[in-house]
């Protein structure tokens, strides 16, 4: 019973814990959007944190939420991205010969 | 100092709750960026090209097939493929004629991938080919009008090609792309007519870069904005946004103080190695392509990725190292970290502060 009790009450700890960090970087993003810089916070906004659990599973249509580019980087497409490739060329073999060993890099 | 390193009280608190939501950021490190730096070979010899790059540079391509290898066992297994976007970046990328394969290869394995172009050998049936391959996101260098652009890039047909690639990727409605430009001093004065012309051409997207000093770029300061043209592009892109006239934003290096968050559309970090890793032409394992190439937390000829993804890029998320020179007694250190990892020396110290331009 004894065992069971603390178990439990370590367990509501744990929770409360969890509850109180998740609801601690909301609070934050929200007092940001207060100031008017949600968006510019948007970059964290959407990095996930931890604790949140597995990422979500691939479905055909799955978006990509990182919005940040990097200098020589690229936009990130807005639309949905599409994960499985519907163009009948990519259906095709790969025809890329992958080394089984550690590869060596090329002669110059 | 200048007005543009003021900064009001509602933005200073802002810096500071992002400032503490990044270090979770940190924390987390979790890749959603990776750049393949295919080839050091490319079509032109650009003045400011921070990678030196040129026809025969000495240094082969990496095979695709050492790329893939890496992909599949060493970063496959620790992500989610299409949450991580692949760039592939040069050199000028299309000077491999297996970028095609590429592409395919990274979308069979359900990674979106990207390329940095400087248009030159963009032709209406090479961009069909990528975009069958699954190309999403493209990036075309222009760097203003015809004398500024041929003049960084030394051929006197490279404005011309540059804009009939930005004419092919504005009509393509499945691809994110945008223009990328490197400011120079003769370019300043023009800034508002270029807008305009991008906008006539159907540019919707736009993003502007001062150039750094590295690679061939770093003896010529004829290159580099002064001060005051500095704040004269910043000024620019914030009246050219509250305009919206067209989507424009300053390059992601920098901490701009007063500026921020009026000329991009996030609070400044440099993501190098948080979030962002390079596969350098060598095999060299870095956090963003911009850093100089001695700089590298390991090979993947020698060396499992993940682990160095994992285990070797103290550096770029424990910035204190950068505290020193001119940052050591700097209030905005804690908003800025040091700068950009691709701004420091072999000593670690400072080559330019934007703030300090300001």
């Amino acid at each position: 019973m004894f065992f069971h009790l603390r178990n439990k009450f370590f367990y509501i700890c744990r929770i409360k814990t969890i509850g109180y960090k998740i609801m601690n970087r909301k609070l934050k993003l929200a007092l940001a959007a207060l100031l008017g810089f949600s968006a510019a916070c948007s970059t964290v906004k959407n990095a996930p944190s931890k604790g949140s659990g597995d990422p979500e599973a691939m479905t055909d249509t799955t978006r990509i939420d990182h919005p940040f580019m990097v200098m020589y980087g690229v936009r990130i497409p807005d639309a949905p991205i599409i994960s499985k490739p519907l163009n009948p060329v990519l259906q095709q073999d790969s025809t890329v010969q992958v080394p089984e060993s550690q590869p060596q890099p090329a002669e110059k | 100092m200048g007005s543009g390193c003021k900064l009001g009280l509602r933005k200073r608190w802002a810096l500071d709750l992002f400032s503490n939501l990044y270090k979770e950021t940190v924390a987390e490190h979790r890749l959603n960026t990776l750049f393949w730096e295919c080839t050091l070979r490319c079509n032109l010899a650009c003045r400011h090209c921070g990678s030196d790059c040129r026809v025969a540079p000495g240094v082969p391509d990496m095979p695709l097939a050492d790329f893939l290898k890496v992909l599949d066992e060493q970063i496959t297994p620790h992500v989610d493929p299409y949450k991580v976007f692949i760039i592939f970046s040069g050199g000028e990328v299309l000077v491999r004629e297996d970028l095609e394969e590429a592409g395919r290869e990274v979308t069979r394995r359900g990674y979106p991938w990207g390329m940095v172009t400087n248009g030159m050998a963009l032709t209406p049936q090479r961009f069909e080919r990528l975009m069958q391959a699954g190309l999403r996101s493209i990036s075309v260098s222009l760097d203003g009008f015809e004398q500024e652009h041929n003049y960084l890039r030394g051929n006197p047909s490279s404005c011309e090609r540059a804009m009939q690639a930005i004419r092919l990727i504005v009509q393509e409605p499945a691809l994110a792309y945008d223009v990328i430009t490197c400011a120079t001093g003769a370019l300043i004065p023009h800034l508002e007519p270029f807008r305009d012309r991008l906008i006539a051409e159907g540019v919707e997207h736009w993003r502007i870069f001062s150039i750094f000093p590295m690679g061939r770029a770093r003896d010529d300061a004829s290159l580099r904005l002064n001060d005051e043209q500095f704040r004269t592009l910043l000024d620019f892109i914030r009246r050219t946004r509250r305009e919206k006239s067209i989507d424009v934003s300053y390059a992601c290096e920098g901490f701009l103080g007063g500026y921020e968050a009026e000329v991009r559309d996030h609070f400044y970090q440099c993501a190098a190695g948080i979030s962002v890793a390079s596969i350098r032409v060598d095999g060299a394992i870095s956090g963003c392509t911009s850093i100089r190439g001695n700089f590298h937390q390991g090979n993947i000829y020698r060396d499992d990725f993940w682990e160095v993804w994992e285990n070797r890029f103290g550096p770029f998320r424990n910035r204190e190292w950068a505290r020193q020179g001119e940052c050591a007694g700097c209030k905005m250190f804690r908003y800025c970290l040091g700068g950009g990892m691709h701004l420091h020396d072999d000593n670690g110290q400072l080559l330019y502060c934007h703030y300090h331009k300001l």
